[in-house]
């Protein structure tokens, strides 16, 4: 919205509740075009629950306006849970593929995918159990862009990674929103990382967004309390 | 098929193997003999002509037993058939029904399990009628709950992954999530279950023959046959051998086959398993003095089998020190922590020198390791021990070590939660872990170190899983025990900025070794270009976002494949032919041969 | 809060089970009474016993009576003996239950140190040709029936040495074979159970931090793991208690023993189905029992499941 691009998802008063526990309370925000905005917040803040509750997997009350049903795709946190241990990395990179692909056109769809992701498109017939962390991550993207989305949700995508795998991975994500204009809701509970990545940012606290801006006015002159000590309390290399 | 190779596999394998061969030709060879009456030797005991006897129609017993081995499995068969043609479905049900039908069946199935099988399938039987018929319904009908469970319940592990969740996103709905990704994955244990079922089911038709309500006469099975022989077993206690050892044989075969197979495919992939430990020669020479240094590690090595995850490493602590250990997963730091406090796990082994105050550390007396060092561990959820209050488990540190009674124990261990600023110790220390956040327990374990006089605080992943607002307290809390106790520490974290912000000195370590060894203020000047890279790729607060982050290609070797040379040869943009054949040896702290530039 | 959830479940239960008794009659197809007597039996018999029994009359009134007498222990009659069928299981229950408690205690009392035990010698795999020998005794045992090894104690200890009355129940000795019998099993699968918890719990952060503590064994293995090992255990083999039930009745038959056990065969095998209908209940009832039982002592085990303390 802001950058004089327009709203590609724009959510009203988001409500999530788990029987009788509200997860998100009110939350409102948009997403532009080719824009990357950052969801912060502490463990318990919800912002998971914006990712499932956008893409269908956690009840959700409120408005989610300018997605089709498949248009946002979720990359989750573990990659060694969301990928099924008996598909090869072929059929699930091919899982999300829209009709008109076809059978014939399959082979090379996926092998487009995996050198978008830069992997080896010999990797197509290997399975998850061979691949690292980091390939594994890569496979789950690939699979997210299969369905054609036009958001990316990214929950803690770099968190079970480490420092120099994490690195590689958030250099896609700005590659894939350079190359493809893909528009990109990027979570994570470090602020160092979204900081990197992000456009805008969004922080969270016990459900509600208690700030919101682009991320330089964020990090550099936060307005409230929380954002301070959060900022704060992210270590410097001396 | 490797799993085959445990015994009890095998013992199942040849037993079903066999019971299947005399299943066919059990009638063709002795189908004949086994309904052949002879009136004039009928209940005898074991002769040469009848080995294990004859029965009131002067019927050979062996010849019934081999023969009735069809029957016997035939209907055994058919039990588990109906068993796992209701029970598979009905425990599939709930993941593709809505929430209120799964909640229904799901209760069903659970308050049905309760009942004992023989039971429900006696009464199963007693509404099918007596009988082969009855006896099968009721068999089958009766294992029926708990397959529907086990169905239930792997299924469910299935349905609540992540990636069922990513193919439900990517628009797959709930019959091809069933058919792509459920089936598969249950297929291997439920065919498992399926075939100790068969087992299972052959013991329970024997015995509700054996209690008259199975199989009728004239037809017979094992059980029949027993029913009929066991009044004789006082008099002539073989006649009841022939079908006992048969349903044994049966029966064990298959269900030993199916459980020991479904054990194996639910186990995680053993460990591999070493030739045998290679004990390296300790450390060269007398040690070099450091006699006011409380911890100091001399050329340990940690080896498990034949991997060896940590070689060689070597470092001081001084007293009030608090020195950090980084490295990524797999580089041996939290095994080094885990051999400076004596805890390998077995089978690891750790040789050259640990000294704890100038001991070595096999000679400090348990009392003394009990109350001198302090170990904090990574996940605080699940450090302390559920079942037992807070208090006692800070408390049991001085009635154990320290002679202290019950009262002063306590009265202890609420002065030391108080000193890590937990509010109201005394509550707290009445209070279980389920009761704290995970920063209060992290402080409650740090307060467990206090109790004694401790001198060394090894610290391993203190705050990994915690919020960043929490662990910056933890940290603080830490540095300053440090500073008030006098105490040295050792943090090992993997993250640089972490180590940084409270160590004085950092280790790095890569692929079992200690490649650098810097003041922490230096680590943006680091020489070793892997110590350079890690900095480089950790983006903060302040990296430049027009520039991509720097990235280090190719992965840390495992412990089983570290290349002769140095291990960061492979990945390093400065490495000389030199890297790749010879080990740089740490000279003032830096292992490299061809640095960066400080 | 906890205890009273669950005793209502257990109430609800029991309701169930006693609905499910009277339904057992009406779910048998054909005629129970022309069953019990027989097809050679006039048919004004049939027709008096129904009337008597009270099946002639509409279900909803029927199991009102029965829902009635079943709350003051009133099973109605025997079909065949005429007893009333509250006194013959009033008479024969006591010797099953005394079978069965015994059972149960002599499996708890050896499968949960035992199953410690293994678990202290065999973690972080040591131990190996211990850990086969225990995985492959508790295997073979944990699927043989218990009739077979009551068959096999028989002809051993009764017949050929002479060392155990081979029937009954007439003194301590008597217990011996048919409680081994019956134990067998559930221990072997009992102690394969502690075992595994306990290495789960051997394996956890608790006990690595209680062994970097230095605490003796004694106080590191009962303090500390016991409640865990046994809270984890009884989850899931709870139900290994209630399939002593089961077990009962075979071993009851093979040695005559005076138990509900034969007593229940006996009453199915001659279509009596009045002494069956209360055998159900009774057997349905002790089942429940035990899981609430245990129920209530995984609830007193684990703090958390107790309410929060206020402080």
């Amino acid at each position: 919205m802001k950058g004089g691009r327009g709203a590609l998802l724009d959510v009203r008063d988001l409500n999530v509740r788990y029987g009788g526990f509200h997860a998100v309370r009110d939350v409102s925000f948009a997403v532009g075009e080719g824009e990357i905005l950052g969801l912060v917040g502490e463990s318990g803040s919800g912002k998971s629950s914006v990712a499932r509750a956008l893409t269908g997997l956690a009840p959700r009350t409120g408005t989610v306006a300018g997605l089709g049903p498949r248009e946002a795709q979720l990359v989750f946190q573990d990659p060694y849970a969301s990928l099924d241990p008996r598909m090869t990395v072929g059929r699930s990179v091919a899982e999300g593929f829209p009709r008109e692909v076809g059978r014939r056109g399959r082979r090379a769809e996926v092998a487009r995918l995996l050198e978008l992701v830069q992997l080896d498109p010999r990797t197509a017939g290997r399975y998850p159990r061979e691949l690292s962390g980091g390939q594994r991550q890569r496979v789950a993207v690939a699979r997210a862009l299969g369905a054609r989305p036009r958001l990316l949700i990214a929950d803690e995508v770099t968190s079970a990674l480490d420092v120099s795998v994490q690195g590689a991975l958030l250099n896609l994500v700005r590659e894939l929103r350079a190359e493809l204009g893909l528009a990109v809701l990027f979570i994570s509970h470090d602020l160092a990382v979204v900081r990197y990545v992000c456009d805008r940012v969004a922080v969270m606290r016990e459900g509600r967004i208690v700030e919101e801006g682009p991320v330089e006015q964020v990090i550099e002159h936060p307005s409230n309390d929380y954002t301070k000590a959060l900022l704060e309390a992210v270590p410097h290399l001396r | 098929m490797r799993r085959m190779r445990t015994p009890s596999a095998l013992a199942g394998l040849s037993l079903v193997l066999l019971t299947l061969v005399f299943a066919v030709i059990g009638p063709w060879l002795w189908g004949e003999e086994a309904v052949r009456f002879d009136p004039l030797h009928t209940l005898e005991g074991h002769s040469s002509a009848h080995l294990l006897g004859t029965d009131d129609g002067g019927r050979d017993l062996l010849a019934r037993t081999l023969a009735a081995t069809r029957q016997s499995v035939w209907l055994a068969l058919l039990a588990t058939l109906i068993t796992t043609a209701v029970g598979v479905p009905l425990g599939a049900l709930p993941s593709v029904l809505g929430p209120r039908a799964a909640r229904f069946t799901a209760g069903l199935i659970d308050s049905l399990v309760a009942f004992p099988v023989l039971l429900l399938a006696m009464f199963a039987a007693l509404l099918a009628g007596a009988g082969a018929r009855g006896a099968v319904v009721g068999i089958g009908a009766a294992a029926v709950p708990g397959l529907a469970r086990l169905t239930r319940t792997l299924a469910d592990t299935v349905a609540t992954s992540d990636y069922v969740a990513a193919a439900r996103v990517l628009g797959a709905g709930r019959a091809a999530v069933l058919v792509r990704h459920v089936l598969p994955n249950i297929a291997e244990p439920l065919i498992l279950t399926v075939t100790a079922n068969l087992g299972y089911a052959l013991l329970g038709l024997a015995t509700l023959s054996l209690l008259g309500l199975g199989v009728q006469p004239p037809d017979y099975d094992w059980g029949r046959l027993l029913h009929d022989t066991l009044p004789r077993v006082y008099v002539d206690p073989e006649v009841v051998a022939g079908p006992a050892l048969a349903v044994a044989i049966a029966g064990t075969g298959f269900a030993l086959l199916g459980e020991s197979l479904a054990r194996a495919s639910a186990r995680a992939p053993s460990a591999p398993r070493g030739e045998p430990r290679t004990v390296l020669p300790p450390g060269c020479g007398p040690l070099p003095a450091a006699p006011d240094a409380v911890l100091e590690a001399r050329d340990l090595t940690v080896s498990f089998g034949g991997v060896t995850p940590v070689r060689g490493v070597s470092f001081s602590v001084a007293p009030g020190e608090l020195v950090g250990i980084v490295g990524e997963s797999g580089s041996g730091k939290s095994l080094t922590a885990l051999a400076v406090g004596g805890l390998l796990p077995h089978p690891g082994t750790a040789s050259g020198h640990v000294l704890l105050g100038g001991r070595p550390l096999e000679e400090v007396p348990r009392r003394e390791l009990g109350t001198r060092l302090a170990m904090v561990f990574q996940d605080p959820m699940a450090a302390l021990n559920p079942a037992l209050r807070v208090g006692s488990q800070l408390a049991e540190v001085a009635t154990t070590h320290l002679g202290a009674s019950r009262r002063e124990a306590w009265r202890r261990a609420a002065d030391r939660l108080g000193r890590v600023r937990l509010p109201d110790p005394e509550a707290q220390a009445r209070r279980y872990p389920h009761e704290f956040s995970g920063g209060m327990r992290q402080r409650a374990v740090i307060a467990m170190g206090l109790m004694g006089e401790p001198e060394l605080i090894v610290a391993d992943e203190p705050t990994t899983a915690l919020d960043v607002t929490v662990q910056k307290r933890v940290l603080e809390l830490l540095a300053e025990v440090n500073e008030t106790t006098g105490a040295a520490g050792l943090l090992i974290s993997h993250d640089l900025a972490v180590v940084s912000r409270h160590c004085g000195r950092v280790l790095v370590m890569y692929a079992g070794r200690i490649v650098e060894e810097l003041p922490s203020s230096e680590l943006r000047r680091a020489r070793h270009p892997y110590t350079r890279a890690l900095v480089a790729s950790s983006p903060d607060l302040k990296t430049d976002r027009s520039l991509p982050l720097a990235t280090i290609p190719g992965r840390q070797p495992a412990p089983a494949e570290v290349p002769d040379g140095c291990a960061f040869a492979p990945r390093c943009a400065r490495a000389l032919e030199r890297c790749r054949t010879d080990r740089p040896e740490p000279t003032a702290g830096l292992a490299c041969w061809n640095p960066e530039d400080a | 809060m906890f205890l009273l959830r669950r005793a209502f479940r257990f109430v609800l239960s029991l309701v169930l089970v006693v609905l499910a008794s009277f339904a057992m009659l009406h779910l048998i197809p054909g005629d129970p009474v022309r069953a019990a007597l027989g097809p050679t039996a006039p048919r004004e018999a049939v027709e008096q016993r129904r009337a008597e029994l009270g099946l002639d009359r509409p279900w909803p009134e029927q199991l009102r009576t029965y829902l009635e007498k079943a709350a003051t222990g009133d099973f109605g009659e025997s079909f065949l003996s005429r007893q009333p069928a509250g006194q013959v299981i009033g008479d024969r229950f006591p010797a099953t239950l005394q079978l069965v408690v015994v059972t149960m205690v002599l499996a708890l009392l050896v499968a949960v140190p035992l199953g410690m035990a293994m678990a202290a010698r065999t973690h972080g795999g040591r131990g190996r040709r211990s850990e086969l020998a225990f995985t492959s005794v508790t295997g073979g045992l944990s699927v043989i029936p218990e009739f077979l090894l009551a068959v096999a104690m028989i002809a051993l200890f009764g017949v050929v040495l002479r060392w155990l009355p081979v029937a009954g129940k007439d003194g301590a000795a008597s217990f011996v074979m048919p409680v081994l019998a019956l134990a067998a099993g559930p221990t072997a699968l009992l102690a394969r159970l502690v075992r595994m918890e306990t290495l789960r719990e051997l394996s956890s952060d608790y006990v690595r931090l209680a062994r970097a503590k230095r605490l003796p064994a004694v106080r590191l293995y009962l303090v500390h793991l016991l409640p865990n090992a046994l809270t984890a255990t009884l989850t899931t083999g709870g139900l290994l208690l209630t399939s002593l039930l089961g077990g009962s009745v075979v071993v009851e038959y093979v040695f005559q023993w005076p138990g509900l056990g034969g007593t229940t065969v006996e009453a199915i095998a001659g279509k009596d189905y009045a002494l069956a209908q209360a055998a159900v209940a009774v057997y349905g009832a002790v089942s429940l029992t035990v899981v609430f039982l245990v129920d209530v002592a995984l609830g007193l085990l684990d703090p958390r499941s107790r309410p929060r303390m206020l402080g």
